[in-house]
């Protein structure tokens, strides 16, 4: 591909995609990194020219999982995440007690998952992934993938019905763990 | 098919609000444009064999060394050379092992094929043996059929992390006395102004009986391998290849050269 081609390309990728990779980075990176990680990401695509697949979206955000996780920020992402999520409030509009009671049960829940468990599960709720495009990201069969998501999905829920008081000395525990 | 529970996750979502939409005129896509397209990727240096006899030897000695695939991943940092690094490691108790490794890859992956028809496969990778050299940490990791190993500096809050892995490596268990290579050579991540220098480096396994492992470096320095849970590793700044013998210390006192292959 000569420059000219690769020029349009990497612009269109841009165009049509810079949006998402920065929700996909802002989800797992402290804002004063999201820039920097969102331009490297765009950086190698644009030295990987030739390689960006047709659907570009899983490739991308596979491609910035890589610098993140290249970053050694993996652990910190996911508890500033849960701290975001916990600061999240309700709508107005859904201002009804057990909507917010349920909302509140559910970032309890999210807050004693797993990375992993977490990571397959935003790639879906969050990024807005198929199961194939998401196993793409990660590197993993489809099927794995959905084995994962299924898993993840019932400790979510079981974690969810956990009574708050249970919940609080499970994180409690779980912070204390080396 | 999204269930309930992910659309009230999705409610959650912490960017759910954030609007970044690209446009051709952004300065940031104009920096990415002005980047020598053709310039080495930072995220695919090449690692290359210290002393290719030496793995060549690996294979026949009992490793079904198919390195497949292997990637070597970092970041575009510009960290100092290694001046604190030490010809001796020092111990890190597992507690503190299990955090240096934290930044490491979890598995490493078998890629077959290409595009949208490439078979990818997930190997979980576990960490064996962590050592530290001044201010830089290297963790080995190993699962089922797969290697790697992992080089993570101090950098503070965000510090800098190597990886490599290869898929399709059985890492044959010596016997008592002996030493099998796992992964041998130089790691450069040096292009560009990111240049950090290259590092050399060797692990595998050792039999029980073995308590100390030492290896020249071509300039004569020796280099004390970690010798942990029947795997040992080392590591040394530059392109200097290590001597292709490894003297090996044994529980009973005594001393022998050993093959690095």
């Amino acid at each position: 591909m000569d420059d000219a081609e690769a020029r349009t390309v990497l612009t269109r990728l841009w165009v049509d995609h810079r949006e998402e990779v920065v929700r996909f980075v802002a989800r797992r990176a402290e804002p004063e990194h999201v820039d920097d990680v969102v331009s490297e990401t765009f950086l190698v695509a644009w030295r990987r020219v030739d390689e960006v697949p047709t659907e570009a979206r899983p490739w991308l955000y596979g491609v910035a999982r890589n610098v993140l996780a290249t970053q050694g920020r993996t652990h910190g992402r996911w508890r500033a995440l849960g701290v975001r999520l916990g600061q999240e409030p309700a709508t107005a509009s859904e201002g009804v007690d057990e909507v917010v009671t349920e909302r509140t049960d559910l970032r309890r829940a999210w807050e004693l998952l797993g990375d992993a468990d977490r990571e397959v599960i935003a790639l879906v709720a969050w990024d807005g992934l198929t199961n194939i495009e998401a196993a793409q990201v990660l590197g993993c069969r489809a099927s794995t993938f959905a084995v994962r998501l299924n898993r993840a999905r019932k400790r979510l829920l079981a974690f969810s019905e956990v009574p708050s008081g249970t919940a609080d000395k499970l994180r409690r525990l779980q912070q204390e763990a080396p | 098919m999204r269930s309930p529970l992910m659309d009230e996750l999705s409610r959650l979502d912490p960017a759910r609000g954030l609007r970044a939409p690209g446009s051709p005129h952004d300065p940031e896509l104009a920096a990415v444009l002005a980047a020598d397209r053709r310039a080495p990727a930072a995220y695919r240096p090449v690692r290359r064999p210290a002393h290719p006899a030496a793995i060549a030897g690996t294979v026949a000695g009992g490793v079904a060394a198919v390195a497949v695939g292997v990637t070597l991943t970092t970041t575009l940092g510009a960290p100092t050379a290694y001046a604190t690094w030490t010809a001796v490691p020092v111990a890190v108790d597992a507690a503190d092992a299990v955090e240096r490794a934290g930044a490491c890859p979890t598995a490493a992956h078998d890629i077959a094929g290409d595009g949208a028809e490439a078979e990818i496969t997930e190997v979980p990778l576990e960490p064996v043996l962590a050592e530290a050299r001044g201010d830089y940490t290297y963790v080995v990791l190993a699962g089922d059929g797969a290697v790697g190993d992992c080089f993570v500096t101090s950098g503070g809050e965000a510090p800098d992390v190597y990886s490599s892995d290869a898929v399709g490596v059985e890492v044959a268990v010596p016997d008592a006395r002996g030493l099998t290579v796992a992964g041998s050579g130089t790691a450069s991540w040096s292009a560009g102004d990111a240049a950090e220098g290259a590092v050399t480096s060797v692990f595998g396994r050792v039999g029980d009986e073995v308590a100390a492992v030492t290896v020249a470096r071509t300039d004569g320095e020796l280099v004390e391998a970690t010798v942990e849970d029947g795997w040992f590793a080392l590591w040394a700044p530059g392109e200097s290849a290590f001597a292709t013998s490894a003297q090996v210390t044994y529980t009973d006192g005594t001393v022998a050269d050993a093959p690095l292959g």
